[in-house]
């Protein structure tokens, strides 16, 4: 969603004074692998149009995946009706489960494993749920192989491509993750997640322009904005793009089921939040060369830099100035 | 890159296989092989691998160690068997020869260009044939498309 009025509940990501790539995956304390958040109907508008309009780059799937799907529905269903029973209702009666969507006045009836009483495959249905992407990681040979994904908001990458890799092929285009061994040790990490234990982390990039659907296949289009970053429009055009992201082991498939929950907030919502402000700005400023070029900060990090010396000098100057009155 | 070939040392058997354009690449190390008495085993293939080769590797006891060096077309397949039977990147060196055609996956519209790396090795760059979008070859290889990834050249 994008965030132009609370900041309250906004994912922000930074710690510390600096950013470097690492593993950052924490337990998960309420254990949901979704999440609704108050743009559900608009994002949910958005997504099943890109579905319908773009398939080829929003769902993909290899067949053998398909009773990890169920699992991943069963999942995110559970899920829904425990976090928020007002919005969502499921009766069971044995197989048969009838998932009613309340946000959307929806219901529908299906029999668990058997494909003809759905229209699409479990995973694309349930995605057309929820907010998240949703992308199973298959476990074979000591490996993770993206093997089946709905993706509509993805940062600069392609489903369409990168289905069937394993974890170090899908990151391999990532400066110094393997030369430090982030690739294998973030690997072995998830290869021994347990069921009963899920963990989730924050990832961060910039973006200029507000759209959720950055997917590889438009970088030609929204890219381009990227040379349009100055120091006056900078706060206005510049967006942070917070992905809130889970990781469940499905205990049947020993699958993993990797949830995306994307934010963006313009830029200058920061000024509200002073200390968000001052911390940014010498996050961006000492950010290596290596990770500011992938996160595609590069073409615009020095109009953006004079925009928040800009902003955090005149928060000084009211500073000061309230300090003469007193 | 040919030149630091060198032949890894401690192994129970060396298994070569070449074709024409790959012999004299991996003679040297046949040649050492055969100097210093070390068990070793040369297969020459002429065009495609056959179900032999598939074979000759399969029963291959731990140990050995893999060189395969040939033209591209025909060092993927072999790449493609030896991996299905398990053989890891520590057992096993491929070594492409000549000109490598590669398959180039457009970012935009998903079509296949093919691209030859020997020429425009310099830019690594091309037009993709269906939506004429200008592509910059990256290195970035998808098993299930058998191609590289080709990222938007200018914005």
């Amino acid at each position: 969603m994008i965030y132009n009025k609370a900041l309250a509940n906004f994912p922000y990501p930074f710690k510390g004074d600096h950013y470097r790539y690492s593993n950052n995956s924490v337990p998960l304390e309420t254990e949901s692998c979704v999440e609704i958040s108050p743009n559900y109907r608009d994002d949910m508008h958005l997504k099943r149009h890109l579905l319908s309009h773009h398939p080829e780059r929003c769902y993909k799937s290899l067949a053998h995946t398909i009773d990890a799907q169920w699992e991943v529905l069963e999942l995110v269903c559970l899920h829904l009706v425990e976090q928020y029973p007002e919005n969502f209702v499921l009766n069971k009666a044995g197989d048969t489960w009838t998932f009613k969507n309340n946000l959307l006045n929806e219901e529908y009836t299906f029999r668990l494993g058997d494909l003809h009483t759905l229209t699409l495959e479990p995973l694309d249905f349930i995605g057309r749920h929820v907010q998240e992407d949703l992308l199973l990681m298959m476990q074979k040979d000591n490996n993770l192989f993206l093997e089946a994904g709905q993706l509509c908001f993805p940062a600069n990458w392609s489903l369409a491509f990168n289905l069937g890799m394993n974890f170090n092929q899908i990151h391999s285009p990532i400066p110094g993750f393997k030369e430090e061994g982030l690739d294998n040790r973030i690997l072995r990490f998830l290869l021994g997640l347990q069921p009963s234990s899920p963990w989730w982390r924050l990832n961060w990039s910039l973006m200029a322009g507000n759209r959720l659907d950055t997917s590889l296949e438009t970088f030609d289009q929204w890219g381009k904005d990227r040379k349009n970053v100055t120091k006056e429009n900078a706060g206005e055009l510049v967006h942070l793009r917070v992905e809130v992201q889970k990781l469940f082991r499905l205990p049947r498939s020993h699958a993993i089921l990797f949830t995306i929950h994307t934010h963006i907030l313009p830029i200058h919502r920061l000024v509200d939040k002073p200390d968000w402000l001052i911390q940014f700005q010498a996050i961006i400023q000492e950010l290596p060369d290596y990770i500011s070029n992938y996160k595609g900060i590069g073409l615009y990090r020095d109009p953006l830099l004079d925009y928040l010396e800009e902003q955090i000098k005149s928060i000084e100057d009211q500073q000061k100035g309230e300090g003469q009155h007193d | 890159m040919i030149e630091s070939i060198k032949l890894v040392p401690g192994k129970r058997k060396y298994l070569f296989i070449t074709d024409q354009l790959g012999k004299e690449v991996l003679k040297p190390l046949i040649d050492q092989a055969g100097e210093e008495a070390l068990n070793n085993e040369v297969i020459e293939i002429k065009n495609a691998p056959s179900e032999s080769i598939k074979e000759k590797l399969q029963e291959q006891k731990m140990g050995t160690f893999l060189y395969a060096a040939a033209s591209w077309n025909l060092l993927e397949q072999l790449q493609e068997i030896a991996q299905s039977l398990g053989y890891s990147e520590e057992e096993s060196h491929f070594i492409g020869c000549g000109a490598q055609v590669k398959r180039i996956f457009c970012c935009r519209c998903h079509g296949i260009t093919l691209y030859s790396s020997t020429q425009n090795s310099v830019e690594h760059c091309i037009t993709c044939d269906h939506c004429r979008l200008e592509l910059e070859v990256s290195e970035h290889y998808s098993p299930l498309q058998h191609a590289y990834l080709g990222y938007v050249l200018k914005l």
